[in-house]
């Protein structure tokens, strides 16, 4: 059995609506919501389903924590287009832009934190 | 600016061996050491990293939690469902439970099962249903 890619994977949040105000406006996804009230972050073929903090479903991780999570996104957009739109949208950078190892070569990275301090790597080969 | 796929994503585990042996055996993922404390797995265009708790990369500030990522993850394989089952029964792996979900891009068949860390993993397809 071989593993094609991440379909998606879940950020356990404090506040839905500030995350996808965050996500939808700093990192150009998509809002959807599907089954019971759920709510997810859509990109290309994957997406993010948010779990509230405050109200967590029953098959969850062992220990779903707000603020764990520490993800990379690959954008096609150049890193100092990426860095004056980090600028323009009030989020300080971390750090970068510099050079990571990325799962298929090098990327030009920056890093921001998200509203839960879910640290967001930014990247683009 | 718009994002088109997770590269990677982190995890902290308590024990990277016991995670690589896990991901290689049961998912047929690639394994790589980086260094001490440090490795990643291969599959597709996108890998995972595993730093070991307490070790070097394991994030101790404020605001990455002691134990980054205690995850669900969901992978997607073109490996039907019964395969996935028979292949994961091979490896003494329990299935918690199974059937179809929204996926990313459609109706997705998944079975779910625990990582060693106690990570929720979901193995997905996408396949048409058989035809008849």
């Amino acid at each position: 059995m071989q593993i094609a890619r991440l379909d998606h994977l879940v950020l356990t949040v404090a506040d839905i609506a500030k995350t996808c105000d965050f996500y939808t406006k700093v990192l150009g996804m998509e809002v959807t919501r599907f089954g019971e009230g759920r709510t997810a972050l859509r990109f290309g073929q994957q997406k993010i389903n948010l779990h509230p903090a405050d109200n967590i479903p029953g098959l969850v991780a062992d220990k779903p924590t707000a603020g764990s999570g520490d993800l990379c996104f690959i954008t096609e957009t150049p890193i100092a287009e990426v860095v004056t739109h980090l600028g323009r949208c009030g989020v300080p950078i971390i750090t970068g832009p510099g050079p990571r190892a990325g799962a298929l070569g090098t990327i030009q990275s920056v890093y921001i934190r998200d509203p839960d301090q879910n640290l967001v790597e930014i990247s683009n080969y | 600016m718009k994002m088109e796929r997770i590269d990677h994503l982190n995890i902290t585990v308590a024990d990277i061996d016991r995670s690589l042996a896990f991901y290689k055996k049961v998912l047929g993922m690639e394994t790589e050491t980086i260094a001490e404390g440090r490795a990643a797995l291969l599959f597709g265009q996108q890998k995972i990293h595993l730093d070991a708790a307490g070790g070097p990369m394991a994030p101790t500030g404020s605001g990455s939690g002691e134990r980054r990522m205690p995850a669900h993850i969901c992978f997607v394989t073109e490996a039907p469902v019964g395969e996935i089952t028979a292949h994961l029964e091979q490896c003494g792996v329990p299935v918690r439970m199974q059937g179809p979900r929204a996926g990313a891009i459609g109706t997705i068949q998944s079975v779910y099962i625990d990582d060693p860390d106690g990570n929720s993993i979901e193995i997905s397809n996408y396949l048409s249903r058989p035809s008849g």
